[in-house]
């Protein structure tokens, strides 16, 4: 055979070897590149490489152990609701169990939903799919980390406080009037990962327009980074207005000035409007970013262009404009006005619309291509059920007739969970899982990451479907204690969440045990479109030699297929040619070896 | 095709010496300090630019979203503002007492304010002239017109400092300092206490204080910014071609301006009748 | 480094152009070196000035509902004229025009939406309004 493979097993380690996945040969014909002498792992060391530095890579790594860190902590207080619930009277007590489903919310939101994606793999990704070197602004970049650690450090003090019981919504009076100083803690700690949320916004949003390389026009790029730009815009529209309601209810807290307290001429729903007017937005910087991983990753493993580009591009844009327009939805039963709630209940199926656009273009993209159940395939398919039953429900909550039974009740709680775990953990997971080559040089174990997807998907399901029937049974959320007809349901929501959880803790094993003994990934291990995957992998610190210029679209995976079609054809053709002229060399010096004998 | 190549050669050559003290020595990625300096006048050009062009304009982008969130953020004080005034209004005019708003706005000193008003002003026409003198490269001018700003700026929150003063005094901080009969009965405006809603004035006090406060947070935030710059550009930082710094945070300044613009009539001058 | 044929050879790789900006980035009036001179700052703060102090006279006189939107109107202007000249906007591009209107829509959208709330909170009856 070729020299090249020869050398090739050489450099492999046993490990490597008795690991390899080859299920992916056909199309990922297994080669390793040369590894470049120095990427963006190892041109530095020590730890202050780390902290001072202005590389949007690392910055996304370690944005990525901190949210890791937040995960499990924001999931340790998802065991203690489960497992409060197990019986009618609730394990923990009533004031307990408040804190735990508030320290729950508290975290997954702020400090793990919102800046999961984008400041992870957006932080990663946008320069380098744009073909630039960095971010607009790499300090405030920094500045954007340290702002997060120190909310999460607020926050965690506050829970070793005492924690607050108020939900993760803090409504007025209860955190203003009726709560403890604790609560000014919590608040500051969102208050800090808001601004974190405001500069990794602000920073996607001045690159995007200014840093695209040469030839890369609007209708070329990714639409990774439509969505990125949508979700930005919230981000830095829309963050503002939370901060301020956090900090006139950090006012009315310590200083009981009234601005939220009745009886002192202050309006409770107020805070409420000022408060979902950033957080229902909020759940779209929650859930876009989730679409821009589907949208890269279904295209990669169906071999096909996107079906729509320009409708799932501008459906990204409405859905974050739109979003500003719904936050009512939320105050159907708080009085407000009959006639404002009929507005927000219309403009909220309104936007449903542009998600269920990307809904059927994601899936006529699936039709006729040619599909690869890998893990990061296997989670995108979960996605799409899981969100659409998500989407489809929140039309539920969305009429106003409906709300007003089905509010405060675990119909809500199955809903938002439905979208944000079923949709967006699933697309985060997934795109760790499909960029972990490129971010650190190895592949993950593929029938473990297939596992975890499974486990994922089914445990999340045994936990939460359940939920939708305690709902429209009307079992109230946020009790610690419940009627004994639930249990059972009850029950089986706590047993799938201990299989979610496996399915949770799993990826953290398998990718860490990765980082040693994964098998050594190339360039473009999937045979991706995509800027980034033109770099190596881990790639370089500017990531480019140098700059690329862009002459086609996105998505061009029909050049790709028939491409790689030839180029498996010249493969063999090649390897005929040689073994022809092998076995005739073998002739030749067999009849010479007569003719002397 | 030249360029990359050549620029980095010109890292090569000055890597290891000691970066001009302008740049903050934080270690960059590749060990090579961030010394890019524009040979030809233009200011330094950071490392993640193409060219200078490219990083005014991203700047100027950045400098302007920014803006947008400040004007989100004030703009959810305004939104309390319209709410409870219309309310408290609406209330007053139902039950024919005296709308709380204007009793409020009578309560604080409108001299002081509108010096303010001036005083603000005139510290936006000095950084708009300071960001003219980098421009043109007038190192001395720069500096006075920082100073000025500077004054105007300290001036304002002086005045700003002898209103709330005032206010402590005569017991209209809420919560903190608050018992309002006294001034309402014996200040300048005699009012009838029992046609004023307490609860509404002192509703109307938090709200001055929040956006007052907030504005002046902001305000002392650029007295800092413009003292540093003041220092920065004793050292010829900004007269060199690298005026871009003082246009941004001009606009920071005039921000901050734009907003007592508002703040000013609608605390200030609310019209109403005695009854 | 070496790489191998792969998806993306349609990406032609060679050195720096201008990045990433589109025709209508630029106008006529981007010009990063136009510099405002000191008479246009000049008229404009005598301008502000005015304006102050016919804000401050509209105050006094009794218009009854027009007194806020006057004294609003009058602000606006002040505030647009301070943008226009003192923050560059008239000598900007396009782009720099939206990123500087677009808070204010959504400032818009806060405000009418949540109004919309309370001022139609009576159009129904509510027991114990």
């Amino acid at each position: 055979m070729s020299s090249m493979e020869h050398s090739k097993v050489e450099t492999q380690s046993a490990d490597e070897r008795a690991t390899r996945d080859d299920s992916m040969d056909d199309i990922r014909p297994y080669q390793t590149a040369p590894e470049p002498e120095v990427n963006y792992l190892t041109n530095d060391y020590g730890w202050k490489s780390w902290l001072f530095t202005l590389d949007h890579k690392r910055i996304g790594l370690m944005y990525l152990v901190t949210i890791s860190i937040t995960f499990l902590l924001g999931g340790m207080a998802a065991a203690g609701i489960r497992g409060n619930l197990i019986t009618p009277q609730g394990l923990l007590g009533a004031e307990t169990y408040n804190k735990v489903f508030t320290a729950h919310g508290v975290i997954m939101v702020f400090f793990f939903l919102i800046p999961s994606i984008p400041a992870v793999l957006g932080n990663f990704l946008v320069p380098m799919m744009i073909g630039a070197k960095d971010v607009a602004f790499p300090k405030l970049n920094l500045l954007s980390w340290y702002l997060f650690v120190g909310g999460v450090l607020m926050a965690l003090f506050a829970l070793m406080r005492g924690s607050v019981a108020t939900g993760w919504t803090f409504y007025a009076p209860l955190s203003s009037t009726y709560t403890d100083s604790t609560v000014v803690w919590v608040i500051t700690g969102a208050f800090l990962a808001g601004f974190s949320s405001i500069l990794t916004g602000l920073n996607f949003i001045v690159t995007i327009h200014k840093m695209r390389a040469p030839g890369l026009t609007w209708f070329r790029l990714p639409l990774f980074i439509w969505s990125h730009y949508a979700t930005s815009l919230i981000q830095v529209l829309g963050t503002p207005v939370v901060a301020i309601t956090l900090l006139l209810l950090m006012a009315e807290n310590i200083f009981h000035v009234g601005v939220f307290d009745p009886s002192l001429g202050g309006d409770p729903v107020l805070f409420q409007h000022l408060f979902w007017f950033y957080s229902h937005p909020a759940v779209y910087i929650m859930v876009l970013p989730g679409f821009a991983v589907i949208s890269e990753v279904i295209t990669c493993f169906s071999r096909k262009p996107i079906f729509g580009y320009k409708f799932i591009a501008f459906s990204s844009i409405a859905i974050a404009i739109f979003g500003f327009l719904v936050w009512g939805h939320h105050l159907f039963v708080s009085s407000q006005s009959a006639y404002a709630s009929q507005a927000f209940s219309v403009i909220s199926f309104m936007v449903a619309i542009p998600s269920a656009i990307k809904v059927f273009n994601w899936t006529a993209t699936l039709y006729k291509g040619s599909i690869r159940f890998t893990t990061p395939m296997l989670y995108v398919l979960g996605f799409l059920g899981l969100f659409t039953i998500g989407g489809l429900t929140g039309l539920h909550l969305a009429a106003t007739a409906t709300d007003v039974y089905l509010t405060d009740t675990y119909f809500v709680i199955a809903h938002f969970h439905y979208v944000m775990v079923g949709g967006t953990v699933s697309a985060y997971l997934c795109g760790i899982h499909f960029w972990w080559p490129k971010m650190t040089g190895r592949m993950y174990p593929e029938s473990w990451g297939k596992a975890a997807a499974i486990l994922l998907f089914i445990g999340f399901n045994v936990t939460f479907f359940p939920q939708f029937i305690l709902g429209m049974d009307h079992m109230n959320r946020r009790y610690h204690a419940y009627a004994p007809q639930y249990q059972f349901l009850n029950v089986m929501s706590s047993a799938g969440a201990t299989i979610l959880a496996i399915g949770f803790a799993l990826p953290i094993f398998y990718l860490l045990w990765s980082l040693k003994h994964g098998e050594k990934a190339d360039a473009n291990p999937w045979g991706a479109t995509g800027l980034e995957w033109q770099t190596p992998s881990p790639p370089p610190l500017t990531n480019f030699e140098r700059t690329p210029v862009v002459t086609t679209g996105p998505y061009a995976y029909s050049a790709v297929e028939s491409e790689r079609v030839t180029q498996q054809a010249e493969e063999l053709a090649e390897r005929v040619r040689e073994r022809v002229l092998a076995e005739e060399a073998e002739r030749e010096y067999g009849e010479k070896e007569k003719e002397l004998v | 095709m030249s360029e990359p190549i050549v620029r980095a050669a010109a890292v090569e050559n000055i890597a290891g010496r000691r970066p001009p003290e302008s740049q903050p020595v934080l270690r960059t990625e590749t060990g090579h300090h961030n010394t890019a300096h524009g040979h030809d006048d233009h200011g330094v050009l950071h490392h993640h630019f193409e060219d200078m062009t490219q990083q005014r304009e991203a700047t100027v982008l950045g400098m302007w979203a920014f803006l947008c969130t400040e004007v989100m953020m004030f703009g959810g004080l305004f939104f309390v503002y319209t709410l409870y005034r219309w309310a408290a209004t609406q209330r007053a005019h139902d039950l024919g007492m005296i709308d709380p708003f204007y009793v409020g706005s009578q309560l604080l000193n409108h001299t002081l304010g509108l010096v303010n008003t001036f005083v603000l002003l005139a510290s936006s026409f000095t950084m708009a002239m300071g960001v003219y003198y980098a421009q043109t490269r007038n190192r001395k001018m720069l500096m006075n017109m920082l100073v000025l700003t500077w004054l105007f700026g300290a001036s304002f929150l002086g005045i700003k400092a002898i209103e709330w003063t005032t206010d402590w005094h005569e017991g209209l901080v809420p919560a903190l300092n608050w018992h309002p009969e006294h001034v309402l009965t014996h200040g300048h405006h005699a009012f009838d206490v029992a046609k004023v809603n307490l609860n509404h004035l002192q509703m109307y006090f938090v709200i001055y204080f929040c956006m007052t406060g907030l504005h002046a947070i902001h305000m002392i935030i650029g007295l800092g910014v413009v003292f540093w710059f003041w220092v920065l550009a004793k050292r010829g930082l900004f007269t060199n071609g690298n005026d871009q710094p003082v246009e941004l945070v001009g606009m920071y300044w005039h921000f901050v301006d734009i907003v007592w613009v508002f703040l000013f009539p609608l605390l200030y001058l609310i019209a109403g009748h005695h009854i | 480094m070496a790489q191998t044929a792969h998806a993306g050879d349609n990406v032609e790789r060679f050195g720096a152009g201008h990045a990433g900006r589109e025709p209508q980035d630029h106008d006529q009036r981007d010009d990063h070196h136009h510099i405002v001179t000191p008479l246009t700052y000049i008229k404009i703060i005598v301008v502000l000035m005015v304006l102050l102090i016919i804000t401050v006279l509209a105050a006094n006189i009794e218009m009854g509902v027009l007194n806020v939107p006057i004294a609003i109107a009058i602000a606006t202007v002040k505030a647009v004229l301070i943008m226009m000249y003192f923050m560059h906007l008239k000598y900007s591009s396009k782009l720099v025009w939206i990123f500087a209107g677009v808070a204010f829509v959504f400032v818009g959208i806060m405000f009418a939406l949540t109004l919309s709330d309370y001022f139609t909170r009576d159009w129904l009856f509510n027991p114990g309004h």
